[in-house]
């Protein structure tokens, strides 16, 4: 039973980083190498304001939404001169956001790991179908679970959604209906960040807050977005349920295995459908 | 008064010219028509008319206003629509929604969702399916509505009834001439002469990025042969 929790905790933690990695992916073209140090950070901001304010859910309010504003305001200064140039440039530029993100939160910060508490009311274990599950895993789950049905509302029923859906399919022909694609793209770039940032927060009462937790989750965010699909939202869901629970039974069974797992599922994918284990297309070639 | 009008532009793809002083226009309420072969810079030059190629040198008009430095989405909110080639439908939309998208910039005008459906019933019928679901007529017929429910004062249609069979080409003949008595204008893409006879009161024919004849239907008629010539491949 633990492991089937820690699974879907898992699960939901990476599909909220996953689904902003893509749908930046989708709408802009741009593999965001940053999005781990965008997660980091999002663990920090919510340490600083758990120790300004005491409260875990104002951190969880708040520093999504200030990583979000970073995000718009770093698309608007730094990758939107650079989309009419090759790919490479915007791979540098998010790989030098990494640098610069990471050095400032050392500036701030410094070295020391941080920690935030885990909320008072989910800090003790409950007892469920016979075993004791720490009540913040199943917190986890019913946010990770209700934050991805208001992304999927989002994207298929608004017109918010509507917009861009259409604009990642065709930049093009959205600008010539009305639309400001570029407005759009640094909308998606502020959701996407801001969905990092939540799951960072997420994470925090679970991890030590230092330098390098964004490197060892995002190699994990990276083989879900494979998985699922370059852009696709519900391959990316999909994806990080197969990963997250083979990863929980991997912790249960076999610990030494588990690194293995994830690869041989990334692999086996990239050989029989690299277009994504999801996609509706099967193979990309 | 012309509604939208191309003033000796230059058009380049990088360093290769695709347009040389290209001027043409489109009074309002009229239909013109742009003919040439394959290649001869007919799409460019609706793209160039639509923001989505740069215009190096020369104009761009709307109603009479230079619009030159605007951006696409800009000219699509003054009033000109884009029908492309090959329609690019959203395919990961529904048919309803790639018509809804044209309505979220807010131009309203006589042109609704419910006149739509009354245009073109088998869209109403599709309506919740995907819009990569459709034949290549129900495409065209989509295009052109997305295109009208932007209540534009100019339409760009790219090659309307390329790859259609016959009878599907008779019903979206009709269908421009609907529109344009409504007063829309229409600048008209062809290959052929068969579809820009039937519709356009002033023709163009364009040659290897530049305009190589124009004149009047009755004037494209008494020189018949020689345009032939200008647009076989």
């Amino acid at each position: 039973m633990s492991t089937i929790v820690i699974g879907l905790s898992l699960s939901f933690l990476l599909f909220l980083l996953a689904a902003g990695l893509t749908l930046i992916f989708g709408m802009l073209g741009v593999i965001n190498f940053a999005h781990g140090a965008l997660y980091m950070l999002g663990a920090y901001v919510c340490f600083q304001i758990v120790n300004w304010t005491g409260s875990f859910w104002i951190g969880l309010l708040v520093a999504p939404l200030v990583v979000a504003a970073l995000g718009g305001a770093m698309e608007i200064a730094a990758l939107k001169p650079v989309y009419e140039r090759d790919h490479i440039y915007q791979l540098l530029l998010t790989f030098g956001f990494i640098l610069v993100i990471e050095e400032a939160v050392k500036i701030v910060w410094g070295l020391d790991y941080k920690q935030v508490p885990t909320p008072d009311l989910f800090s003790q274990p409950v007892a469920l179908f016979g075993s004791q599950i720490p009540s913040y895993r199943l917190f986890i789950i019913g946010f990770g679970a209700t934050v991805s049905l208001a992304l999927f509302l989002l994207l298929e029923r608004s017109r918010l959604g509507m917009v861009i859906r259409a604009a990642s399919s065709d930049a093009d022909m959205a600008q010539s209906l009305g639309i400001d694609v570029a407005k759009v793209r640094t909308a998606v770039f502020a959701l996407g960040a801001g969905l990092a940032a939540l799951g960072g927060v997420v994470a925090a009462p679970l991890v030590p807050i230092e330098l390098g937790m964004g490197f060892s989750v995002i190699i994990d965010c990276f083989v879900v977005v494979i998985i699922g699909g370059l852009g696709n939202i519900r391959g990316a869901i999909l994806a990080a349920l197969l990963l997250g629970m083979a990863r929980a039974a991997g912790f249960t069974y076999a610990p030494e295995w588990v690194e293995l797992i994830t690869f041989v599922l990334l692999i086996a994918t990239l050989m029989t459908r690299p277009a994504g284990l999801f996609s509706r297309k099967g193979r990309a070639a | 008064m012309s509604a939208l009008a191309l003033e000796n532009c230059d058009v380049f793809y990088g360093k290769a010219q695709a347009l040389h002083h290209v001027s043409i226009d489109v009074g309002r309420a009229e239909v013109v028509s742009l003919i040439g072969r394959n290649g001869a810079g007919k799409s460019t030059l609706l793209k160039a008319a639509m923001g989505l190629n740069a215009v190096r040198s020369g104009r761009r008009m709307f109603d009479d206003r230079d619009v030159t430095a605007l951006k696409p989405h800009e000219l699509g909110r003054l009033g000109i629509a884009f029908v492309p080639e090959n329609r690019r439908i959203f395919p990961n939309l529904t048919v309803e929604e790639n018509l809804r998208i044209a309505t979220v910039m807010g131009r309203t005008g006589p042109w609704t969702l419910e006149r739509i459906y009354e245009l073109f019933p088998r869209l109403e019928e599709r309506a919740s399916q995907g819009g990569d679901t459709l034949s290549g007529g129900e495409q065209q017929m989509l295009a052109l509505s997305r295109g009208l429910l932007t209540n534009p004062e100019v339409l760009l249609l790219d090659e309307p009834t390329e790859g259609l069979a016959p009878l599907i080409v008779d019903h979206l003949v009709e269908a421009i001439r609907v529109i344009n008595a409504e007063g829309i204008a229409i600048l008209l893409v062809e290959q052929n002469l068969k579809v820009p006879l039937k519709l356009a009161r002033r023709q163009f024919v364009i040659d290897n990025g530049r305009v190589v004849w124009s004149g009047t239907t009755a004037e494209l008629q008494a020189n018949r042969a020689r345009i032939e010539t200008l647009i076989s491949v």
